[in-house]
């Protein structure tokens, strides 16, 4: 047979200097509002919850908290652990504009904090070694308030000092951020013949190209317009911290083994101290009904609501540091805290504030941690994204695209190591993820000197379908693959106006060999036309940090060169969200 | 005799959707009066994101749950749901609530 009791236990105090907020609230006639921290009283109010409920200070801390002296930023400081990140929703590497990049189509959404190193160009001619830096506007501060390093504000209700919002890191999480440079150092030429000169432009064909040194090749700026259906994780942040910190303010505040013992003792609270509490507890249960506390005149009810809070909630502070009896009478009058209590500074009171301190610390670090899952999560559904892209030698474009992305299929659960069987060494993802990209590319300076070109550049249009794959599953193709993404790629791009190499009269860049290029010429044309690219990616690494896409294409032209190539991009891309306090949680491959 | 715990969202034990148990390990139960605070051994069992079971030994114990929630303005109801309408917690505010068991 089994017996619940709820609410039996005592109350945390959250006393470090004992500098109590109480006694400016207590000095005036008129008290302040009811703190937000304590708004459970209007649920109690209405009958969503029990005034059981609301007397155990175990589930009222944040209210407790508040009503005694303010908590220093200081006690925010817990480890974090890590969590697994989304894959196919996420980019990992640079866009695909880039002259570096494994990705024909972009993602929409933007990695906490990653790095990438890849070779290979998409449209481009060059196919350059680049690295690329990502962000979103919410990653650092995310990652100090996971990590404890400020406070985070918990809830709407529940705020701390100087504390980051979680309404504020949803809003900064939708802006994404990167920045891309060129690495390589190779010193591959390009080679072609150049038709007549027609000015100082000239038309060329161009058999091949590659560019040198380091370089900037771009940035990037993404917002999310459209988030993905808000789901709850599989699973969250690590409940350690927050279940034994529980466990000790529940044991903090506990009442004696036997309750008809007056010599059984509680853990923590002096008896009579715990008598007082659970005579407080009851007589809240006593006023604070529906009947005393409710009317439908949210104005009046407040009122109401203020006036049990201060003249009968209050009462909790000075039994438990002054060692106050409890007053439920029904005109009981307003509680007066002078001097920083009485029992302020024994044994049990200094372990209902540490118990109270350490509970708040750990709750927070959980919550702050649970944010950005649950934005990774909901994943999203929608994005824009601008780049600022300067090919070498060429004029800068500028690319608006429209990011379209839907996880669906079956849920899949990918082990992060074989030897590892360990549930929380999972990550449940979904099986497939489409990607579609809608997108212009512009001039940033008028090429009207180059026959036939204008500021719009090209249309840009591309898909990408993902499957994910896990080692777990028994299946002969699933185990070859590992715990991996594979992904096939269509990308078309109508390129409207020719693409432009830029050279010096008389002194052709280094590197470029074009036949025919007369002194003159101080821009090259190539012929322009419909680009058609098909990829196959395999990604190796789903649900780790460390990815290693690898790629094959086929395009029947690129930007600068008319006939059909082949081509490979590879790289390797580290998130490191989770150094950083921080991850995603996957909802999808 | 094993006790069948269920997660719910309302009062009317309506299943939890808003609102899940922090998998793998949101629920842990402790022996009361134990210090510092011992978890009992192997417990709970069949945890899911909306319930799971106690098989417990006689003696008293406090079960510290652990959950995740969309939103932390909703508070959580946890009933034993092999008793009816036995009521055994409310979490108004996430991430965790509680509720003490003495097994006889």
């Amino acid at each position: 047979m089994v017996h619940s009791t709820r609410a039996v236990h005592g109350i945390a105090a959250v006393v470090i200097t004992l500098t109590f907020v109480l006694p400016s609230r207590t000095g005036a006639q008129k008290l302040p509002p009811v703190p937000k921290e304590c708004n459970d009283i209007d649920e109690v109010a209405t009958g969503t919850i029990s005034a059981a409920t609301f007397a155990d200070i175990t589930n009222e801390v944040p209210c407790f908290w508040v009503i005694v002296p303010q908590l220093r930023n200081k006690i925010i400081q817990s480890a974090l652990q890590t969590v697994e990140k989304s894959v196919s929703t996420v980019q990992q590497g640079s866009t695909s504009g880039s002259s570096g990049t494994t990705s024909a189509v972009s993602k929409p959404s933007t990695p906490l904090a990653s790095l990438a190193s890849e070779y290979g160009g998409i449209t481009s001619s060059t196919s350059n070694q680049t690295i690329t830096l990502q962000t979103t506007l919410d990653g650092i501060p995310s990652a100090l308030a996971g990590h404890g390093v400020v406070p985070y504000c918990w809830s709407p209700t529940v705020t701390i000092r100087g504390c980051v919002s979680g309404t504020k890191l949803q809003f900064l999480n939708r802006f994404g951020l990167g920045v891309t440079a060129n690495t390589s150092t190779s010193s591959q030429t390009a080679t072609g013949s150049a038709s007549p000169p027609q000015g100082t432009t000239q038309q060329a064909s161009l058999n091949s190209v590659a560019n040198s040194g380091l370089s900037f090749s771009g940035a990037s700026f993404k917002y999310a317009i459209l988030r993905g259906k808000f789901t709850l994780p599989e699973k969250g942040p690590d409940p350690t911290p927050t279940e034994n910190a529980r466990a000790r303010l529940d044991r903090a505040f506990m009442g004696p083994p036997n309750h008809a013992d007056p010599a059984s003792n509680p853990p923590n609270l002096q008896r009579d101290v715990w008598n007082e509490y659970a005579a407080w507890q009851s007589c809240i249960e006593k006023q604070f009904t529906t009947q005393n506390l409710y009317t439908s005149d949210k104005s009046e009810r407040a009122k109401r609501e203020e006036d049990y809070f201060d003249r009968y909630y209050l009462q909790i502070v000075g039994i438990l540091f002054d060692g106050d009896q409890v007053d439920c009478s029904n005109n009981a009058k307003l509680p007066v805290f002078a001097g920083p209590g009485r029992l302020a500074g024994q044994s049990p009171q200094s372990e209902l504030i540490a118990a109270t301190e350490n509970y708040m610390a750990a709750a927070s670090i959980f919550e702050a941690q649970l944010g950005p899952m649950l934005d990774a999560a909901a994943g999203t559904a929608l994005s824009f994204e601008y780049d600022y892209n300067t090919p070498t030698n060429q004029p800068t474009t500028s690319t608006l695209k429209l990011i379209g992305s839907r996880s669906f299929g079956s849920k899949i659960v990918c082990s992060k190591s074989k030897s590892n069987t360990d549930a929380s060494a999972s990550a449940a993802i979904t099986r497939f993820t489409g990607t579609i990209n809608l997108a212009g590319n512009l001039y940033n300076s008028d090429p009207s000197k180059v026959p036939g070109a204008g500021v719009f550049r090209a249309f840009q249009a591309g898909s990408e379908l993902d499957t994910a794959f896990c080692t777990t599953k028994a299946n002969w193709l699933e185990s070859f693959f590992g715990n991996s993404t594979v992904g096939l790629t269509y990308y078309y791009q109508d390129q409207v106006s020719p693409s432009i190499l830029k050279v010096t009269p008389g002194a052709p860049l280094s590197g470029i060999n074009i036949v025919g290029l007369a002194p003159t010429t101080s821009q090259v044309f190539t012929k322009k036309g419909p680009i058609s690219f098909v990829q196959v990616k395999y990604g190796l690494g789903v649900g780790k940090n460390v990815k290693f896409p690898i790629a094959f294409s086929w395009s029947n032209r690129t930007d600068l060169i008319t006939h059909s190539l082949w081509s490979a991009q590879f790289g390797i891309s580290y998130d490191f969200s989770s150094l950083l306090g921080s991850s995603s949680n996957s909802g999808t491959p | 005799m094993p006790v069948n715990i269920q997660l719910c969202e309302d009062e009317k034990r309506t299943p939890a959707k808003s609102t899940a148990f922090d998998l793998p390990s949101g629920v842990k139960v402790f022996k009361l009066f134990t210090n510092p605070p011992e978890p009992a051994p192997e417990q709970p069992t069949n945890l899911t994101a909306t319930g799971f079971t106690l098989k417990l030994s006689p003696g008293s114990y406090d079960v510290v749950m652990v959950v995740i929630s969309k939103s932390d303005m909703r508070p959580s109801y946890v009933f034993e749901n092999c008793a009816g309408n036995n009521e055994l917690a409310q979490i108004p505010k996430p991430p965790s609530g509680h509720f003490t068991l003495r097994v006889i």
